[in-house]
């Protein structure tokens, strides 16, 4: 399904070049649950956001789906992600000014779907994942774990082929973190390839391969 | 997808309350100073437009040279207006306007005494657009003692009975007859009339002679011939008719007399340049001048760039907070049109919002700033509806200011957004810095000009005249009363509260009648210019004007009839050493004036003008037109009340009519007065604006460095130490725009001081001034906001992270 080869990332400082990923090889296949681990520093979110296209390589080569990533630009790569990718954070990210519902259906906005088909797009997944009675309310009045579940029902709204999860449950309380990744297996079997980044073992377990990051580079 | 837009703008503008307040006030005010001054401009600009055929019609006017004395004038002979219609197919039509005459007009018991009464062909139709209400429009005017009134002057005149056919009596002596009512002509319009009455009822109607200047001509042409062929074809149809009688007067040909250096030509003034471009000394009525509309128009629009930058920077300032959305919406699928197309919405709305209030301001602004600008302004400036108008001009202002922070904020990548890593480490804020530093150097050079400006118009008021304009009662028209006019003065003068009074031709302010001299050396080709006044035995005292040396008329002795007494400028440029006792000659009568006194120097003009040569000829010469009374300051009212009495009785059904003669002086100025309010008003808002976006900076400076602070404190900062941190960053701008403004403003201020004859030099201390009160203001904000964040618990400050 997606392809990285010889992928190196740089940020250049006063002439210097940091290295980020260094000849990454990496391949996917569709309906993989891959967990990527390592400790803080060692590439695994940017790698992450490569994968997601939300950032770029600066050498090698990365094929999703056949495409060459490599050579899209902004507006390819856009239009690409936008239908292909769901994307799941730590922090959350909603946006407080809206309400879950509407922060639900914000990627239908973006990939122009009509309005009453939005609608009972919407109301699927607020039914799916048991949180009709919150549609109305704002991020700030919802606990941690319903706001990641409204995270995910917002990444997955869209039918992406590959969902991202940077940290998922890093800032959940033991129970909440389990519910998530039940969740996560849960979409996993019904079809949507996953990649996430994790610190921990025991959510390391969920994905049925692991791939361990150091330095930039791919270990063992 | 735009509702969803409009309701984060929506949700954000609730939110971030002080934010949207100090954004949207500071765009408001700025809205209310550009459409003001916008309007003032476009009803500067629109003098005269009303006229149908306004790029067609030219006021005739005269460039003359004679001697050493070069001159403009707009005064042209009686026959050359049907002349110019008759004998050039490029002139379609001409009118005559003889006047402005005041008048006292009478029907049945209603007196008026009314100005702006011109004597005028029946033309003046054909030229200019004036609307009749009642009354026939053919042949009008073109009986003799016939009349067209205006509607005003009707309704004061004839309340509600039908004018057409009425007889008006002029002066108590000459009938007229009422033929037409005509609409006023609008307040943008150069010259305005109550009653036109048919030129033909005068005798000089049939006047012929081409060298005698003593009405006004208007052309309307074809708009066949260029401007510079007419003036030809005008001037050699001149020279034809005018040859004749000036080898008759002056006994030379018209080339031998352009031989010896003089010149005389007639121009035309496109009546689109009248009421802007003509020198103050042409003017008939309205007088504008082209150099307070660009004045005006730089300072609407740099106010309104100022509030334009304020929002770009507040804006900009916040993207912070907007951070993660930007983010998570890239992430969702947006590309960066889309986010651009976001944010300007938002500032489009806020802009939007920014207009209405602005309207709302300006609707209840406008009678006060009419009443300022002696206008009749309105919202509506561009016939029924300019809503419209506004409206896109409220789009334009939010995408201009919009334009930066969408196209900044779209910018952020993903991945440092989210990651939170975006404001973390030094900022370059390059542009934000230009723009503020830009709003402080405006801000400065508003104040400095307030400054200057409000300096020079004290420096005028207080200036010594060199005569007592306090207290100075003057009554207008008193040749009224003819031979009554020595037992008015006596009766008055007698009263308590007078001090003394002086019946006189005329007084500082009103002096325009000049006339050329000789020396007493036998040179007559040297001319001297002087300005001739007249008054009687008292007039000295009662203006308070000081004898230098030699003596005053005395009213026993014969010979002082062909004395004069002439001004300390007068002696310098004739260069006599002991004037007392020598001559001046009148080139035309030869008489020998002897000078018997001279007084020092007095301002007779505006302090626009310098002092020049001045002449009072002896009691007996000339008519009074005024008499002026000294009084005493106490119970004006009753001493007011007293000369109308006696008025009165002298004077019949004639009104009665005064002014004071230091408002009437500082009249003068009153144009220069008015734009040093203008300055103050305008000069106030923009600092103003540019506080609020101070304001809204530092405080996002404050909030940015709360981690910056925090952790200083923990190493045992003090609070001062950390107030002086913020305050550092700002006052470096200051002092920056400081550098910047002061070139700009003593340049624009030098120039304008250059008008005045008599003018404050530019000091330093008013450059220094303006940067100390812009720190001070500056200082006090920030200092506000420093102490607060400096005052913070730095644990909660690092917890923060």
């Amino acid at each position: 399904m997606l392809s990285i080869r010889g992928a190196f990332k740089y940020y250049s400082n006063n002439f210097v070049k940091t290295y980020v990923l260094r000849d990454i090889y990496l391949e996917v296949k569709e309906g993989e649950f891959v967990t990527i681990m390592g400790p803080s520093g060692a590439g695994k979110s940017t790698l992450l956001y490569i994968m997601g296209m939300l950032e770029t390589l600066d050498d090698g080569e990365f094929y999703y789906k056949e495409n060459p990533v490599h050579k899209f630009n902004e507006k390819k790569r856009t239009e690409l992600h936008k239908h292909e990718i769901g994307f799941v954070f730590q922090q959350y990210h909603l946006i407080d000014e809206l309400t879950v519902y509407e922060n639900i259906e914000m990627p239908l906005l973006y990939q122009k779907i009509k309005s009453s088909e939005r609608k009972s797009m919407v109301c699927n997944i607020l039914d799916k994942f048991n949180i009709v009675g919150k549609k109305g309310l704002f991020p700030n009045q919802l606990s941690g774990g319903q706001q990641q579940l409204v995270g995910i029902a917002r990444a997955i709204i869209g039918k992406p082929s590959l969902l991202l999860a940077d940290e998922p449950t890093g800032n959940l309380n033991s129970t909440q973190g389990k519910e998530i990744m039940e969740l996560f297996k849960k979409l996993n079997e019904e079809g949507t390839t996953i990649i996430q980044v994790t610190h921990s073992e025991e959510k390391a377990v969920y994905g049925n391969r692991i791939i361990n990051l150091l330095d930039g580079r791919i270990v063992d | 997808m735009f509702k969803n837009y409009l309701k984060i703008a929506i949700r954000n503008l609730i939110r971030h309350k002080s934010f949207s307040i100090i954004n949207i006030v500071g765009l408001s005010v700025g809205m209310i100073c550009f459409i003001l001054i916008g309007l003032w401009i476009n009803d500067e600009l629109s003098f005269d437009k009303y006229n149908e055929n306004y790029s067609q019609i030219y006021r005739m006017g005269t460039d003359s040279k004679m001697g050493d004395q070069e001159g403009t004038g707009i005064y042209t002979a009686t026959p050359m207006g049907p002349a110019l219609m008759e004998e050039i197919p490029e002139i379609e039509t001409a009118v005559r306007l003889k006047g402005n005459y005041e008048k006292l007009v009478s029907f049945e018991e209603t007196n008026l005494l009314l100005t702006d009464i011109y004597y005028t062909d029946t033309e003046v139709f054909d030229v200019f657009t004036i609307p009749l209400i009642s009354g026939s429009n053919i042949d009008l005017l073109s009986r003799p003692k016939t009349v067209v009134i205006n509607q005003s002057t009707a309704k004061s005149l004839f309340k509600d009975i039908d004018p057409i056919g009425k007889m008006l009596t002029f002066d108590n002596k000459t009938e007229y007859e009422v033929v037409a009512v005509a609409k006023d002509l609008p307040t943008n319009s150069h010259w305005d009339f109550t009653i036109l009455a048919s030129f033909c009822t005068l005798k000089s109607y049939n006047d012929t002679n081409w060298l005698s200047y003593n009405l006004i001509t208007y052309i309307k042409t074809t708009g066949a011939a260029k401007e510079n062929i007419l003036v030809e074809k005008i001037n050699d149809l001149f020279v034809q008719k005018a040859e004749p009688i000036f080898q008759q007067a002056l006994g030379i040909t018209i080339k031998d007399w352009e031989a010896q250096g003089n010149y005389f030509y007639l121009r035309v003034t496109p009546l689109s340049k009248i009421y802007l471009f003509s020198p103050s000394d042409d003017a008939l009525g309205k007088k504008g001048d082209i150099r307070y509309v660009y004045l005006f128009a730089v300072i609407g629009f740099f106010i309104l760039l100022v509030a334009c930058i304020n929002f770009m920077n507040l804006t900009t300032a916040r993207s912070a907070v907007r951070a993660k959305e930007i983010g998570m919406r890239k992430v969702l699928g947006s590309n960066r049109k889309q986010l651009i197309r976001q944010f300007l919405l938002e500032s489009i709305l806020i802009s939007l919002l920014a207009m209405v209030f602005a309207l709302i301001g300006i609707k209840l602004l406008l009678p006060y700033f009419n009443n300022f600008t002696e206008k009749a302004l309105s919202l509506n400036f561009a016939g029924n509806n300019s809503y419209p108008i506004y409206f896109v001009v409220a789009i334009f202002i939010g995408l201009i200011s919009g334009g930066y922070s969408a196209v900044a904020l779209s910018s952020y990548k993903v991945l440092t957004v989210l990651k939170g890593s975006l404001f973390k480490g030094r900022q370059k804020n390059g542009f934000r810095n230009a723009l503020v530093l830009f709003q402080f150097a405006i801000s400065i050079l508003v104040i400095l000009c307030t400054i200057i400006t409000m300096q020079q118009m004290n420096f005028i008021s207080n200036k010594k005249l060199g005569f007592d304009k306090e207290q100075l009662l003057v009554v207008e028209r008193a040749y009224i009363l003819k031979d009554q006019l020595p037992v008015f003065k006596e009766e008055i003068s007698k009263h308590s509260t007078v001090i003394s009074a002086s019946a006189a031709f005329s007084v500082p302010g009103s002096c325009s009648d000049g006339s050329m001299f000789n020396k007493d050396n036998n040179t007559p080709e040297e001319l001297y210019h002087f300005y001739r006044m007249c008054g009687d035995y008292d007039y000295l005292e009662t203006m308070g004007i000081e004898l230098k040396e030699g003596r005053e008329f005395y009213q026993t002795n014969e010979a002082d009839k062909s004395s004069v007494i002439i001004n300390e400028t007068a002696v310098k440029d004739l260069g006599y050493t002991d004037p007392i006792g020598r001559k001046i000659l009148d080139p035309g009568s030869k008489e020998e004036l002897t000078i018997i006194g001279v007084v020092k120097d007095f301002h007779y003009n505006s302090l626009r003008d310098e002092i020049t040569p001045i002449v009072l000829f002896h009691p007996d010469i000339w008519y009074k037109e005024f008499l002026a009374i000294k009084i005493q300051p106490e119970n004006v009212a009753g001493t007011i009340e007293f000369v109308k009495d006696k008025w009165s009785e002298l004077a019949g059904n004639q009104p009665f009519e005064y002014f004071f003669m230091d408002s009437y002086f500082d009249n003068l100025h009153k144009a220069e007065q008015r734009t040093g309010k203008f300055f103050t008003i305008f000069a106030s808002l923009a600092i103003f604006i540019a506080c609020l976006g101070l304001f809204g900076l530092a405080a996002f400076t404050a909030e940015q460095k709360t981690k910056e602070i925090g952790v200083r404190k923990v190493l045992g900062a003090s609070v001062t130490s950390i107030v002086s941190i913020l305050l550092r960053q700002f006052t470096k701008w200051v002092i920056l725009a400081n550098i910047i403004a002061w070139p700009i403003g003593y340049y624009i201020m030098k120039s304008w001081l250059q008008t005045f004859a008599y003018r404050i030099d530019l000091n330093v201390s008013y450059f220094i001034l303006s940067g100390l009160i812009t720190l001070l203001i500056a200082v006090t904000t920030v200092s506000y906001l420093a102490i607060n964040a400096a005052n913070k618990n730095p644990v909660k400050a690092l917890n923060y992270e």
